[in-house]
């Protein structure tokens, strides 16, 4: 949803783009730290906060 | 056109040339008539003003005796007669008694069942000129002009009916392979085409373009079967699961997490069916050339680096190595940019999904005076040549059991992406691997 919103592309959904990049952000903000920032909203997308 | 008869088009061929002809020789005709007629007069007239003067030199009987003498030594169509002041007879022929004279002037009539024009002229010494002019010889040429301008009428018209009868026929030989191959169409066999007699002529145009267009409609029924066919199976499938999914989330029994992941399960086989959806929505934009109006000029070098950006995680993720090559000048195309950046995605992500760990990808641009390419290549297994037409097919994936996620519409998207571009899709051999080539012509 993400890329068809933002990227307009519609890609085959089965590798998904964004969650590849999402990953390696993940890798780079919340790894060996204890609170995660980076969360997914199920449906929506991502959102970055403290609050789980 | 069966049924259709050439002698239709003969007649009314014929039938214009044939009044245009009558008009023409009824011209000639007259003409003719009307210059005789003339000339005729001119004779009657002349030898008139010759013997008045003579009458008039020389007196009436010397004038008489002038006549009989020609008439003795003439036998032309003319006759000529005297009479005096009394109405007596003075010399010339004897054909009418004075009693029986016309009125001065021309009149016409018939003496011992032979027809004259006659000249009657007073003449100022007194007495009559009396020219007798015999009709026969006038007629006679009447007649043969007649029958040789009906001769000719009759001969030109038998010549026209049989060239009208000729290209009629014609007419219908070459239009018919046309309507025969339609007949075929109609009939339902697609493959049928309009011959093309290799005379460059308008048929042959015409049964060009016929064809043309014959193929366009047997590429778009064959692609509308196929993607019928094909929609019917890729579709049902995860419509089934989702289904299934969604039955087995209703079980009362069930712990709210494990409800939770059957309902994530559905909303990824819903994702996949919707994502099937669009690509076949594109293609057949892209096909239907609808997406024509959204083309604009775009630097694909600028687009190439993107899409480089934007996938060379995926790529990395598949233990792959991804090399971008384009130019740092700005390579301008008329383009579609959603649909050209959703081809190479697609290629790129084939690169991903099926070049294997350690495989090099390369992603290049390369502008060149009449194309521009745009190229995926990888190192990996390749495609066999003898499936390399078939996997651009929609729906079509080499991997028999389909055990990895894909809905096969991939390289269609790329093909009808070329397509709509007016270019092509190549796949050639990498030595190892596969090098998929979108070439783009540059337009002027």
């Amino acid at each position: 949803m993400l890329l068809e919103e933002v990227w307009d592309y519609r890609f085959d959904p089965h590798t998904s783009l964004i969650d590849t990049h999402i990953s390696r952000l993940r890798k780079k903000i919340d790894e060996s730290f204890d609170k995660p920032l980076l969360h997914t909203v199920r449906g929506s997308g991502y959102r970055l906060s403290v609050e789980p | 056109m069966k049924g259709a008869r050439p002698s239709v088009l003969a007649l009314v061929v014929a039938g214009a040339v044939a009044v245009a002809l009558a008009l023409g020789m009824a011209g000639v005709y007259l003409t003719a008539d009307r210059l005789i007629e003339q000339r005729q007069r001119l004779v009657a007239e002349t030898a008139r003003d010759y013997f008045v003067a003579f009458a008039h030199e020389e007196g009436l009987a010397s004038m008489a005796r002038a006549l009989d003498n020609r008439a003795h030594n003439e036998h032309g169509a003319f006759d000529y007669a005297v009479f005096d002041n009394d109405g007596q007879r003075i010399g010339g022929t004897t054909l009418l008694a004075a009693a029986d004279l016309p009125e001065p002037g021309y009149s016409i009539r018939t003496v011992a069942d032979t027809d004259y024009e006659i000249l009657v002229q007073p003449m100022s010494v007194g007495g009559m000129l009396i020219i007798y002019e015999n009709l026969a010889d006038r007629r006679a040429f009447h007649r043969a002009i007649l029958s040789s301008v009906g001769a000719t009428l009759v001969a030109s018209l038998a010549i026209v009916a049989l060239a009208a009868l000729w290209l009629g026929r014609l007419l219908v030989r070459r239009a018919e392979g046309v309507a025969v191959a339609a007949d075929r169409i109609a009939a339902g066999d697609l493959s049928a085409r309009a011959p093309i007699a290799g005379a460059k002529d308008v048929f042959d145009e015409l049964a060009g373009s016929v064809n043309a267009m014959l193929a366009r409609i047997e590429e778009l029924m064959t692609g509308m079967r196929t993607v019928t066919d094909s929609l019917s199976h890729d579709l049902r499938s995860p419509l089934t699961r989702l289904r299934g999914s969604l039955n087995r989330a209703l079980d009362e029994d069930l712990s709210g997490d494990a409800r939770l992941a059957l309902i994530a399960e559905a909303q990824g086989q819903c994702e996949q069916v919707l994502a099937t959806f669009s690509a076949l929505l594109d293609i057949a934009r892209a096909e239907t050339g609808l997406s024509r109006d959204l083309m604009a000029p775009l630097d694909l070098a600028e687009m190439v680096r993107d899409l480089g950006e934007l996938f060379e995680p995926v790529i990395e993720d598949a233990g792959q190595v991804l090399t971008v090559q384009a130019p740092d000048t700005p390579v301008t195309l008329v383009g579609h940019e959603l649909i050209l950046r959703q081809a190479l995605g697609n290629l790129l992500h084939n690169a991903a999904r099926y070049a294997g760990d350690g495989a090099g990808v390369v992603l290049s641009l390369e502008p060149g005076e009449t194309e521009i390419r745009l190229v995926v290549a990888d190192s990996g297994p390749g495609v066999p040549s003898d499936q390399r037409g078939r996997v651009v097919e929609r729906f079509v994936r080499l991997d028999e059991t389909r055990s990895k996620a894909g809905s096969g519409l991939g390289l269609a998207i790329a093909v009808a992406c070329a397509k709509l571009h007016g270019g092509r899709l190549d796949l050639e051999d990498n030595h190892p691997g596969l090098r998929v080539l979108l070439r783009l012509p540059v337009s002027a």
